[in-house]
């Protein structure tokens, strides 16, 4: 298994891993063969790479954190409630927290909750993929936080609808390619406030989750908005949710042309320590991302091509990793792993998307 | 260097050898500097779906090449349970060694009771292999540069065993050092040295020049300041009694080294540092996000007969690293001749600065092979961050 751009795909290649759509439905399964129809469909919908089976590496075991069932169901609730609201202005509670406890009783069971797959998502995503990954980065992050269930379950409620009052904003107003009126960016600007009016009068979801929505876009040192709120008086989810969804936004821009890795992404992160995030939950947060994904492929100090094939939860920084080209350039069969944490005089050099 | 036609050359040198001897597999290495070459591999029956002898290949060889002597592994099968029952084998590896520098492994699979007969085989080829890597090498050299390049090897080997084997934990701090050397030997050197009062030593240098003049003063600079350093001898102790030691040697031979010295004690959080006319380290303040030199003035060691160092002190607070380096950090040149600098390792340390000392060295490191690209590497380089919890 190995990760390659979308257009270096060729017709007879094998799927890895099921690529999920936006709205909740799989694109293509795991297993099946490509054609030169799905590879257009894929441009298309501008999936930026896919996870494709090599003979030549051989078999790479990776976890989803959350099972395709449960994730395709949590796209399903989410755009269900979004429609929902704007035909009749409430939505089934109960779909929400079913999901919402599948979620997090997935995730609790995992072991080593590491996030090590590279994100693949379609970029007509109207919201729904961006919101469910929030919630499980959200999660992940509190149960390395030690939440209790309550706490998780309001957190994830929270995660999930944290941009819930985009929906009120007028059609076409986030979309829109020409610049904003002073009059249009005043309305963007409320849509914490309509969120969390929303959230709010919504019998069976906690005034907690609700803040979420309220409070997400505040910055740790008071320059966010709507209240210009400073430090602790940020609510704790909302910190938290500040991070993990400017993380999903993050890795999310990229396209087949410029990926953003997760190393770059969370780069960024740090950046804004202290400034935007709260630094110590930050700090836990990057805990959680595996900087070298699962089926990247690495160049080593010593000339070497390798796959990455495990994260490591302690050291983020040394994967296991297989060598299957060597300092020439040629094929190593069969390939062999080495463990970085045990080997440190070989050292990650770059990341290559692209192999040559 | 091996090409692609030796390596296949090498594979069936692995085939045969285990069509004849019955093996299961069979693998060659080669020693390469700081890393392991694969040059020739077989196992009979292998697939892509199974490579569970493929790996456990690299360990063996690399057990092999540390400790320089044979290794016979047996009963592989009970060691990995995942695996059938059918699977029970041994591996016996040795050393291809040419007048005691291990050059190279060779390892073997097969079926248990099988080894008695085959270890006599095994040194033989292993024998003869060294004789041919020996002439291969040879080819075109002349018997005086021969014995050079074997000591260059061999100095290269005893080098790399005086850098610190392992990283010691100290309470507080998370650790991390990499020397990256240009050739067979550095004029770079590093140690940690845990003092008698518990404390920490950290010591970094620079032997002017490189070669195997420059490897073996790193040697005995080393050797000096860890016997000081384990003393608790304050830093400018420290290094005024290294040059008082060495300078009837290094002035003899118009030689002189730059070196840091920093004691840290983990009780009271603080740095003890002196300066020998080496690159200040870096610090970020985790408080401020500042990053400033910890500039120290102090000649070079060499430089006169008696020297006296200033010792400075630092308080570090939670959130602190600090990066020691040698110049080759700084002077690092990409193709287009601009310099990694200052300001780049700075930058590297605010953009990671949430990590780990490990995983802020890894990062560090691959920003500056990715900074130096395709030119070639042409100064030692030395890193050790530092950073507290």
């Amino acid at each position: 298994m190995r990760v390659i751009p979308v257009d270096k795909i060729k017709p007879g290649m094998v799927v890895e891993r099921a690529i999920i759509g936006s709205t909740g439905e799989i694109l293509l399964n795991r297993g099946m063969q490509i054609d030169v129809r799905y590879i257009q469909r894929l441009k298309d919908i501008g999936i930026p790479l896919i996870y494709v089976r090599d003979d030549n590496i051989g078999k790479v075991e990776y976890d989803e954190v959350v099972s395709n069932r449960t994730r395709l169901e949590a796209l399903k609730v989410s755009r269900d409630v979004v429609t929902n609201l704007r035909l009749r202005s409430d939505f089934d509670i109960r779909r929400v927290n079913k999901v919402v406890d599948d979620i997090i009783s997935e995730l609790v069971a995992s072991r080593d909750l590491l996030v090590a797959l590279i994100d693949m998502r379609a970029v007509n995503d109207e919201g729904f993929y961006h919101s469910v990954n929030t919630m499980v980065l959200s999660v992940i992050t509190g149960l390395a936080m030690g939440f209790n269930d309550k706490q998780l379950r309001q957190l994830a409620c929270g995660a999930l609808f944290h941009d819930i009052g985009v929906i009120m904003l007028p059609p076409g107003l986030l979309k829109k390619q020409t610049p904003l009126s002073p009059e249009e960016n005043e309305q963007i600007l409320k849509h914490p406030e309509l969120g969390f009016q929303i959230l709010r009068k919504k019998e069976g979801v906690s005034l907690l989750s609700a803040h979420v929505a309220l409070q997400h876009h505040e910055k740790y040192d008071g320059s966010g908005y709507p209240r210009g709120l400073v430090g602790d008086q940020i609510c704790e989810y909302a910190r938290i949710v500040a991070i993990a969804a400017i993380y999903d936004n993050f890795v999310g821009l990229g396209s087949e042309k410029q990926l953003v890795l997760p190393h770059q992404a969370i780069q960024y992160l740090i950046k804004y320590s202290g400034i935007w995030f709260d630094p110590e939950i930050l700090k836990v947060f990057v805990g959680i991302i595996a900087v070298f994904p699962i089926g990247s492929v690495v160049l080593l100090n010593s000339g070497v091509q390798a796959l990455v094939t495990r994260a490591n939860k302690k050291y983020p920084s040394r994967p296991v990793v297989r060598v299957f080209k060597n300092r020439m350039g040629a094929r190593v069969a069969p390939p062999f792993e080495i463990d970085l944490e045990a080997n440190p005089e070989y050292f990650i050099q770059k990341i290559v998307v692209e192999e040559p | 260097m091996w090409r692609d036609s030796s390596e296949a050359g090498f594979t069936t040198l692995c085939r045969e050898m285990c069509l004849e001897l019955g093996l299961k597999c069979c693998s060659i290495w080669l020693n390469g500097g700081n890393s392991r070459h694969r040059l020739g591999y077989f196992e009979a029956g292998w697939s892509i779906d199974d490579l569970s002898i493929s790996n456990l290949d690299y360990e063996i060889n690399k057990s092999i090449m540390c400790k320089k002597a044979p290794v016979l592994i047996k009963n592989l099968g009970s060691q990995h349970p995942g695996r059938g029952s059918g699977y029970s084998l041994d591996a016996m590896g040795v050393p291809i060694s040419e007048s005691n520098i291990v050059t190279g492994s060779i390892t073997f699979y097969c079926p248990q009771e099988k080894n008695e007969t085959l270890t006599e085989v095994l040194h033989q080829v292993a024998s003869e292999l060294a004789f041919g890597i020996e002439q291969c090498k040879n080819t075109f050299t002349s018997a005086r540069q021969k014995s050079l390049r074997k000591e260059i090897e061999m100095a290269g080997s005893i080098q790399q065993s005086l850098f610190p084997k392992s990283i010691p934990e100290v309470k507080g701090i998370s650790l991390w050092g990499r020397a990256m050397p240009t050739n067979e030997t550095s004029g770079d050197f590093y140690d940690f040295i845990i003092t008698r009062h518990h404390n920490l030593g950290i010591a970094i240098g620079d032997v002017m020049g490189k070669g195997i003049p420059a490897a073996l003063f790193t040697a005995i600079a080393r050797t000096l300041t860890r016997s000081f350093a384990q003393q608790d001898l304050a830093p400018n102790v420290v290094l005024s009694e290294t040059n008082r030691s060495l300078y009837p040697d290094l002035s003899v031979n118009g030689m002189f080294l730059t070196m840091f010295y920093a004691l840290y004690n983990p009780q009271q959080k603080a740095l003890f540092y002196a300066s020998a006319g080496h690159n200040p380290p870096l610090i970020r303040r985790g408080e401020t996000g500042e990053v400033e030199l910890l500039k120290s003035k102090g000649f070079f060691v060499g430089g006169r007969p008696e020297l006296s160092y200033n010792m400075e002190t630092l308080k570090l607070g939670s959130g602190d690293i600090v990066l020691f380096y040698t110049d080759g950090l700084v002077e690092a040149q990409n193709i287009q001749s601009v310099q990694f600098g200052i300001q780049r390792a700075a930058e590297t340390l605010r953009d990671y600065h949430c990590l780990e000392a490990a995983a802020l060295g890894d990062f560090l490191s691959m920003r500056l092979m990715q900074f130096i690209g395709l030119r070639e590497q042409r100064d030692d380089i030395t890193l050790i961050v530092l950073k507290v919890e």
